[in-house]
């Protein structure tokens, strides 16, 4: 009876955070509508979240790019290779690195930097009753906090699944003269030829998704600290793996959607 | 204040239109390498089939891309009626009585489109037009007719050859049906019996070579005490032999000749025995009577050797290795 009630108990909690979070995405969005009027409030949140998440996150992203994209070429050329199949190399790359490696990898990365740094500083933030200060002068905290990080996490995560993709390609071919040389000219052409726009349309919607999600969770797991500054770790927490769990979904639900259209 | 604080609009700025510049020139690229902006000109035609084509598949003329599959669906007639584009650059190229051939990779299971243009290039079919297929009959009686040339890869061309062949000898109306499997069982039977006529001859040869080793080991026994009697005859010694011919030119010198000619006769005869060894087994019965001829000649001039007259009488006849052809046998004697 007891596990019954339990169970009751953890349902109940979650469809409320559920609902609560709903209503908090919605109010996000109808403020985000708004956003251009009040910018100068949010601009240089905005700005400097595009920096820290997506700047400063650049020599990561490149390298991480630039190994992938590396391996995937040579391994695959090795292999490929070996059948007279080395022409495929250019349909894995579009597929498994444009297409799918590129958005959630920047994801990944987003989740681990900002993501974390998202909750906790807005965590802090409560604790330190900052958010009741803004409150107090009239400041919308999601308008002024969570509004600007939002768009700063998608335009960020944007611009880096693009420079990932550019990093994967060029550095990849770069990587790879080092062992096969492949004529650059030849590389380009056959890997523009199997590339469509909707591949990278799909990166790049894959991209804005994931950056109101990560950007969602993590405010919203910020703002429920209550009093006490040991929530914030724990919200943290929470914060990262409900990111990786919607990022992984969002991502399988994109590419089902995209085969079964 | 920090660089980066200083200059964070300007930074940003560039770091976000960089990345929409990379964006839009990869969406140029493709579209250029694509030929999406080239006008292009629709034409159709009809599969069979629509294993292996894709709306990407390209069609290609001599190598050259010269246009791709838009669209295909199967109609009433369970036919695929299949929408082409042709580029703008090589919308001269359709001409009339061309014909498109569709071919499947059978490592891929990817179908590639080959384009055969007419004989006549100034005969160009206006947009919209028809192009059979070879995979039809419309396109089969343009090549039986000769107006258009089938060229493919080796591979394909094989394959198109024995799918033909197969096609051919399985038609229900085909009076060779079956032909295959009567071959394979032909084939079969065949094989089954030339496995044991090749038993047997491995037997024949068996025995073969064991004889002829035998008479060959007898005439070199033969040879050997005829070259002994050849070089006592040269030096007699005998009591008779100086009696009845002290200067050896009556006896002895006639007698050295004719063994010496039946030497050479000799060896004329191992060769004869090698040929015939060798072509064929029904001499076995031959070469065994040889050999018993060749044991007698070999005791006579043993004999005329060790006569007491002329030197010590018939030796003890030592018993040959496999002189009986059954080595078995004494093998398995206590």
């Amino acid at each position: 009876m007891k596990v019954i009630v339990d169970f009751w108990k953890v349902l109940k909690r979650s469809t409320t955070e559920i609902f609560e979070f709903y209503l908090f995405a919605l109010d996000t969005f109808r403020r985000l509508l708004t956003f251009s009027r009040q910018k100068q409030i949010g601009f240089t949140v905005l700005l400097r979240q595009i920096m820290f998440t997506g700047y400063e996150a650049l020599p990561l992203i490149s390298f991480l790019a630039l190994s992938i994209g590396g391996l995937i070429i040579i391994q695959g050329y090795n292999i490929l290779g070996t059948f007279g199949q080395g022409d495929l190399i250019y349909v894995i790359l579009v597929t498994v690195v444009i297409r799918e490696l590129s958005s959630i990898l920047t994801a990944l990365i987003v989740i681990a930097r900002s993501g974390t740094a998202i909750s906790t500083e807005l965590g802090n933030m409560v604790t330190n009753n900052e958010i009741n200060l803004l409150l107090s002068c009239g400041i919308s905290p999601v308008s002024y906090l969570v509004v600007s990080r939002m768009v700063g996490v998608v335009v960020a995560l944007f611009t880096l699944t693009i420079y990932f993709n550019l990093a994967a390609v060029f550095g990849g071919w770069l990587f790879s003269a080092l062992f096969s040389p492949i004529n650059f000219r030849y590389f380009f052409s056959q890997l523009f030829s199997q590339m469509t726009m909707a591949d990278i349309l799909i990166g790049v919607l894959k991209s804005i998704l994931f950056g109101i999600g990560i950007a969602l969770i993590s405010s919203y797991q910020g703002l429920k600290v209550n009093i006490a500054s040991t929530e914030v770790p724990q919200r943290t927490i929470r914060a990262v793996v409900l990111s990786i769990v919607f990022v992984v979904f969002a991502d399988i639900i994109i590419t089902a959607l995209f085969y079964l259209i | 204040m920090k660089f980066k604080f200083r200059h964070t609009d300007k930074i940003v700025g560039i770091f976000f239109f960089s990345a929409v510049l990379v964006l839009v020139l990869s969406f140029v690229i493709i579209a250029l390498s694509q030929k999406m902006l080239e006008k292009k000109y629709d034409f159709h035609t009809i599969f069979p089939d629509a294993v292996g084509l894709s709306p990407s598949t390209v069609l290609k003329f001599r190598g050259f891309e010269i246009g791709k599959v838009k669209s295909y669906v199967l109609n009433d007639d369970n036919l695929i009626e299949t929408e082409i584009i042709i580029y703008e650059d090589y919308r001269n190229k359709i001409v009339a009585n061309s014909a498109i051939n569709k071919s499947s990779n059978p490592i891929t299971g990817k179908s590639s489109l080959e384009f055969l243009q007419g004989a006549d290039p100034e005969q160009v079919l206006p947009e919209g037009s028809f192009i059979p297929s070879l995979n039809m009959p419309e396109g089969q009686r343009l090549l039986e007719a000769g107006l258009i040339e089938k060229k493919g890869d080796a591979i394909s061309s094989i394959l198109d050859n024995v799918d033909q062949m197969l096609y051919n000898l399985n038609r229900d109306e085909n009076a060779d049906q079956g032909s295959i499997f009567r071959m394979i069982y032909n084939l079969a039977n065949a094989s089954e019996k030339l496995d044991l006529n090749m038993g047997e001859l491995n037997q024949l040869l068996v025995l073969l070579n064991s004889d002829l080793k035998e008479s060959m080991h007898n005439l070199d026994l033969t040879l050997h005490n005829a070259s002994i009697m050849l070089e006592n005859y040269s030096q007699p010694e005998g009591l008779l032999a100086r009696m009845i011919d002290p200067e050896g030119d009556q006896l002895l010198q006639p007698l050295g000749n004719s063994l010496r000619q039946l030497e050479e006769n000799l060896g004329e005869l191992e060769k004869l025995l090698e040929f015939i060894g060798s072509q064929a087994p029904e001499i076995a019965e031959i070469l065994i009577e040889g050999k018993n001829s060749l044991q007698t000649a070999q005791n006579t001039l043993e004999g005329i050797n060790n006569n007491p007259f002329i030197r010590g009488g018939i030796g003890k006849e030592s018993p040959l290795p496999g002189s009986s052809g059954r080595t078995r046998e004494k093998d398995i004697q206590p």
